[in-house]
């Protein structure tokens, strides 16, 4: 992600401003300087990525990955992962979702679809700063592909 | 129902005493019309054999007088023999005639009439033996006179006159009883066909009960039938409410303990972040060389030592306590989302095993644990079991006197489908106020002098629920508690029974 010409954009979905700061912290803590770019419902989200079109040409060129949590407000994350997936334009780019529930039905489900890696949030704050700090050294390393 | 089939019991045991009494009169009458017309029958032969026998009689004496008359004309001793024998019959037929008067069934011919008879009878034969006397004292003239006189024919008209006379009497009777006879056969028939009539009157009216009767019990029983199919609809859907009822409850606990956790995560977050800072700004304010003593920068100190980081530490213990709860209540709902998967269980074993895991407490108290007797085995899903003697054994163990030195007693037994066990204390036992609230989570009961949240026993009693069971308290409060653990015997068939 350093070495990219392009810089990348984190898009991170959470409704929890609470949590989207705490995650946005212990990114930075990582030495994660990227753009982060923070959602709070699945439609602005979506917006941002597919345009008022919904073809998703808007994100031609963007070079970003998707912080997706699952327990949105107006919709549920794995309708915004089969979206990002199904889309021509946005189905290379890496999602890493990032939620409370550990159900395995769900976690298969995520797969399924094409998310690229699940994390579950530990519910411990301790535990779930270290988590995301370990997340933002994987992101430090990760190689993203420029949409196209 | 009930009382329908009460009245078709009432109406055939109607119909069975008609039926019966029916019967009855017509053997009755029967029998009596038979033995009267034996008795009709008897009289007729009588009167009829009486005639035979008068005729007899009355032949008799012609005879004996026609053989007087040959004797008397051509003297020769073998004309007699017709006499002789007519003498001999005679009162061999005079006593029949009498016994057969007197054979009637009512007195019908007076005895007089028949002595009259007989003495006519005698005074004719008498009037013949006395012609032979003259005949064999040679006096043949003097015979000659008495057979020309009128005598032995006036006495033979008298005899015949009276023989007519009683022969018309028996005539009379033999037809009498002939007419009786034949109304009383007639009468016979017409009772039989009568009785017969009633018979199968009543045997056509029991049958068309019977078989309303039939009709109605199997209306009755495809009402039943309907009754059941519906019954068996309702308890479905009810179960089925009761499931998705408990399901939603489960969904909700989760979704709850769940959703109660992420502001949780945010305050123990920004807790740390406060803490963090608090320290920049505790090395800062120390840093500055500021003094202490100086009574307006007393208070920053105060705050940079003690009130911030004392507030923080509130905050974060309650914040742990509360987390430690919900982790609780997520741990109960997981517990009750776990899908059961029941195998043969020896549960003298497992129980040992139970007891064996927390050994060390029964020791460090003193208290001896034992299993009384053999326990039943179940089909069950084995932590589950394992969860619930184990919090058992643990409050048990936790919950001992000093008063008396501890004694754990764990028996089992089978009641019906299910297999009842006993964990018994001596320890300081429950109020009864208290029976039920213990039960509920986090609730807690007695002095709160030992470590605990109050999940043990709502979780203990949610999973032996769960096995099919229940859990049930006894303790008068100060000489000991006993739990009894009621779960199925089979939880493999009752899981079975609840799917279909």
């Amino acid at each position: 992600m350093m070495k990219d010409p392009r810089p990348v954009s984190i898009i991170m979905v959470e409704d929890d401003e609470g949590h989207a700061r705490l995650i946005e912290k212990n990114i930075r803590r990582a030495g994660v300087n990227n753009e982060i770019l923070a959602f709070r419902d699945g439609t602005s989200v979506l917006d941002y990525l597919f345009g008022a079109d919904k073809s998703g040409h808007v994100s031609i060129g963007r070079t970003f990955l998707v912080l997706l949590d699952l327990n949105l407000p107006d919709m549920t994350g794995i309708d915004i992962l089969a979206r990002i997936k199904a889309n021509e334009n946005t189905r290379r780019t890496p999602v890493i979702v990032l939620t409370t529930t550990d159900d395995q039905r769900e976690i298969q489900r995520c797969y399924d679809l094409g998310a690229n890696v699940y994390i579950t949030k530990p519910l411990n704050y301790e535990s779930f700063a270290n988590a995301i700090r370990q997340l933002g050294l994987f992101l430090a390393v990760m190689q993203v592909p420029e949409t196209d | 129902m009930f009382r329908k089939s009460r009245r078709f019991v009432g109406y055939n045991l109607v119909f069975l005493a008609f039926g019966v009494f029916a019967l009855l009169i017509m053997v009755i009458t029967s029998v009596l019309y038979s033995n009267r017309t034996q008795t009709y029958a008897a009289d007729a032969l009588t009167a009829a054999r009486l005639d035979a026998l008068l005729l007899k009689y009355q032949s008799d004496l012609v005879d004996a007088e026609t053989s007087l008359r040959g004797y008397q004309l051509v003297r020769r001793e073998d004309y007699l023999a017709p006499y002789r024998d007519a003498l001999a019959e005679i009162p061999g037929d005079a006593k029949a005639i009498r016994d057969n008067t007197a054979a009637f069934s009512r007195p019908e011919i007076a005895p007089a009439l028949i002595d009259e008879l007989f003495r006519l009878g005698e005074a004719k034969l008498a009037l013949v033996r006395g012609t032979l006397e003259t005949l064999r004292a040679g006096d043949t003239d003097a015979a000659a006179m008495m057979s020309a006189s009128d005598r032995g024919k006036v006495a033979m008209d008298a005899v015949r006159a009276k023989v007519d006379q009683v022969q018309r009497v028996a005539e009379s009777i033999r037809t009498r009883q002939a007419d009786n006879m034949r109304e009383a056969s007639s009468t016979l028939t017409t009772l039989i066909a009568l009785g017969v009539g009633m018979i199968v009157t009543l045997a056509v009216a029991a049958t068309l009960f019977i078989v309303r009767h039939m009709r109605e019990l199997d209306q009755a029983r495809e009402a039943l039938v309907e009754i059941n199919t519906n019954l068996e609809e309702r308890v479905r859907s009810r179960t089925e409410g009761v499931l998705r009822a408990n399901d939603e409850l489960q969904r909700y606990a989760y979704i709850v303990s769940h959703d109660l956790r992420a502001p949780l995560v945010n305050i123990m977050g920004f807790i740390s972040e406060l803490e963090t800072s608090t320290n920049l700004l505790k090395q800062f304010v120390e840093k500055s060389g500021a003094d202490r003593a100086d009574p307006a920068l007393a208070e920053v100190f105060d705050a940079t030592d003690a009130d911030i980081p004392e507030a923080l530490g509130f905050i974060r213990s309650s914040m742990n306590r509360m987390d430690n709860l919900i982790n609780e209540i997520l741990k109960l709902s997981r517990a009750g989302r776990r899908i059961l998967e029941p195998s043969a269980i020896k549960t003298t074993d497992l129980i040992q095993t139970c007891i064996d895991a927390i050994r060390q407490r029964f020791d460090d108290a003193g208290a001896g644990v034992t299993i009384q007797g053999a326990l039943p085995n179940v089909v069950t899903d084995r932590a589950a079991l394992e969860q619930i003697f184990s919090n058992l054994l643990d409050n048990a163990a936790k919950y001992l006197t000093n008063d008396r030195p501890g004694r754990i007693e764990v028996r089992g037994k089978t009641r019906g489908g299910y297999a009842v066990f006993e964990v018994e204390d001596n320890g300081r036992g429950v109020a009864p106020t208290d029976h039920e609230r213990i039960f509920d989570l986090f609730r807690r009961a007695g002095v709160q002098d030992r470590p605990g949240d109050g999940i043990g026993l709502a979780h203990t009693r949610a999973l032996a629920r769960r096995l099919g069971g229940d859990v049930t308290v006894e303790s008068d409060g100060s000489s000991g508690t006993t739990f009894t653990v009621s779960i199925a015997r089979d939880l493999g068939a009752l899981l079975r029974s609840e799917t279909t």
